[in-house]
């Protein structure tokens, strides 16, 4: 839709649930997570109209909250697909999917919600109702002191033009 | 004693200039993280530098959460 909300378009049709769409960077495509394959979980990228969804992930875990590169090439998202939550990336195709954080499985922490840095060099995400900042590969992984009882949904302050 | 500039003082020597708060200077534009924070039994809107420091409330508590910035 406009920024007004007028023309508001419908851009999928499945009867699941789509959910959590990401824009990318250039505005051509739109990164989402979807039911639709009953499969738990998984992320689609479509066009920007909507035509042409192409499933990304693929695997018995829930795949979700994506979140796009600022150089459009790469995007970060949380799994469960190791048995508990964690932050991963892949490139925006699918391919070379990473995992970056490593949590002990038996700690059933909430780990996710990653986002990007302006300049596409970190991540900053929330593990166990801390915000956390990492390398974008996973390294130099440091939590920010506390504000609240707990902190939750990091977003970047976009940097200046 | 005319005031050394900074650097002045780390040419003269690291110490001095630490002493002389060199390095402190803030950041005209450090990078910013907006996030939500459970005060009490609600969530409020906070920003803080990106290193977590100087945290500042941005809405009151009241289940405020979800933020994003305008690019």
């Amino acid at each position: 839709m406009r920024s007004d909300g007028t023309n508001q378009v419908r851009l999928t049709n499945s009867p699941a649930l789509d959910f959590e769409p990401d824009w990318s960077p250039d505005g051509t495509r739109i990164v989402f997570t979807t039911d639709r394959d009953n499969a738990g979980y998984e992320i689609y990228v479509m066009n920007a109209d909507g035509t042409v969804p192409v499933r990304v992930t693929a695997n018995i875990g829930a795949d979700f909250q994506p979140n796009w590169s600022p150089d459009g090439q790469r995007i970060a998202f949380q799994s469960n697909r190791d048995g508990n939550l964690e932050v991963y990336v892949m490139d925006a195709d699918g391919s070379n999917q990473t995992r970056l954080t490593t949590t002990p499985s038996q700690q059933a922490l909430f780990v996710g919600t990653p986002v990007w840095s302006p300049d596409g060099t970190r991540i900053a995400y929330e593990r166990a109702g801390r915000i956390s900042i990492m390398n974008g590969d996973g390294t130099g992984d440091v939590a920010l002191p506390p504000v609240g009882s707990v902190d939750i949904d990091p977003s970047w302050r976009p940097a200046a033009p | 004693m005319r005031a050394l500039s900074c650097r002045t003082m780390v040419a003269l020597g690291g110490l001095a200039a630490l002493a002389g708060g060199c390095g402190s200077e803030p950041n005209p534009d450090p990078e910013r993280i907006a996030f939500a924070s459970q005060i009490g039994n609600d969530f409020a809107i906070y920003a803080s530098d990106a290193d977590g420091s100087n945290p500042v409330a941005l809405t009151a508590v009241g289940g405020n959460t979800e933020p994003d910035w305008s690019p």
